[in-house]
């Protein structure tokens, strides 16, 4: 039985500020905490810290996160609850979430991966080990394709016309920071409609989506969107659930790619 | 590497490699801090004969004196935390007393190691 958790109201869009990675220990010791801010300092992280499952959710929900680092053994909600929430709520963009425990008990690790998390350590770990586990994580998503090449999925007329990663002066608000804020709103509304039977919000979700991906150029998104659109229109919400796993796939493929443009970029204007 | 006081110096040694005397010193420190007031809580559970509350403060125990290789302590809030799974704590007073008597010397050996900062 999972608690009761209302969705709170959506926050603004993060600013733009700093490039370093955004990571979220979850952990309710004080000491382990420490060690584990100071090594992902060392890889270069910005560490939030939460010391159990309902304040993680709390955090997850007013900001994006590049990682979390979720101890399993915690009071209130543990590690285990805490994930498969996270998995439900916020689907997209996924955030590698790699689990932590101090039991050295078999299946340990088969019941994190089955909750949702991307990989798992055991306590006490070592930097290196750490780090191998976020390299894990890592490369599991950053399979950015060249948004030069054709095919890419993000337009190329689109990079070239447009003056966002190419300007004097950085944008007031990064392109890459609103199109990700939109992405994952519209797509936890596709999520949730999907498992209320709701076609109306679908196809409102849809249209959104499908105009955020058009402002970026990203046209093979914007068609996918267009038809779930359609499927909201015309109630069908099963062929709809056949698409969404394409669709949240090409999400990130395209946040990969903005990504990629937008660290180009800052480089340039460095 | 691990002294007559229980403590692993190679986790030390990791954690300096990590930040130098002065992660040293404000683990240390955090630890100490921590510990204290979890065998406290720890004393208060089994006296009360809460298994959950047991089980739940012993196994941070456990898991923040292994992050600074204070394994004496870490094997008896082991031993502590499976007596809480289990839902018994009655012999938990006698391992509580173990417990203080490991930590009286994990303190002394790390209480200097807190000032070195």
């Amino acid at each position: 039985m999972l608690p009761a958790v209302a969705m709170s109201e959506r926050t603004e869009p993060t600013p733009i500020g700093s490039t370093r990675d955004r990571a979220l220990v979850v952990e309710d010791s004080r000491t382990n905490k420490l060690i584990a801010v100071s090594m992902l300092g060392q890889l270069n992280f910005d560490v939030d810290y939460a010391e159990n499952g309902v304040l993680a959710l709390e955090r997850l929900d007013s900001r994006p996160y590049d990682l979390v680092l979720m101890d399993i053994m915690m009071p209130r909600m543990d590690g285990y609850i805490c994930t498969r929430e996270i998995r439900r709520r916020f689907p997209w963009p996924r955030v590698p979430v790699i689990a932590v425990t101090a039991n050295v008990m078999t299946g340990d690790r088969e019941r994190c991966l089955e909750a949702g998390a991307d990989d798992y350590l055991s306590k006490p770990y070592k930097l290196d080990e750490l780090t191998a586990a976020v390299k894990r994580v890592r490369t599991s998503r950053s399979a950015a394709a060249d948004p030069a090449s054709s095919g890419g999925p993000i337009d190329t007329a689109w990079i070239e016309s447009t003056e966002v990663f190419d300007g004097e002066s950085v944008p007031a608000l990064s392109i890459v920071d609103v199109f990700r804020d939109e992405a994952r709103f519209t797509i936890e509304q596709i999520f949730s409609a999907l498992v209320v039977d709701d076609a109306r919000q679908l196809y409102r979700a849809a249209r959104t989506l499908r105009s955020a991906a058009a402002n970026v150029g990203a046209l093979g998104l914007a068609d996918q969107a267009a038809a779930l659109e359609r499927c909201g229109e015309h109630g069908n919400l099963d062929q709809a659930s056949s698409m969404v796993d394409m669709l949240s796939g090409e999400c990130d493929r395209v946040l990969s790619t903005l990504e990629y443009l937008e660290t180009g970029y800052h480089q340039r204007a460095a | 590497m691990i002294n007559e006081a229980g403590i692993d110096y190679v986790t030390i040694e990791d954690l300096r490699t990590l930040g130098g005397d002065r992660l040293v010193a404000e683990v240390v420190t955090t630890y100490l801090d921590e510990a204290r007031g979890d065998i406290d809580a720890l004393r208060e559970a089994t006296r009360a004969a809460d298994p959950v509350l047991v089980e739940e403060i012993a196994h941070r125990l456990k898991s923040a004196s292994a992050g600074v290789g204070a394994t004496t302590v870490a094997s008896h809030a082991e031993e502590l935390q499976f007596l809480g799974r289990a839902g018994s704590v009655s012999a938990a007073p006698e391992i509580v007393r173990a417990l203080d008597d490991a930590w009286q010397q994990v303190e002394t050996e790390l209480t200097p190691l807190a000032r070195a900062a």
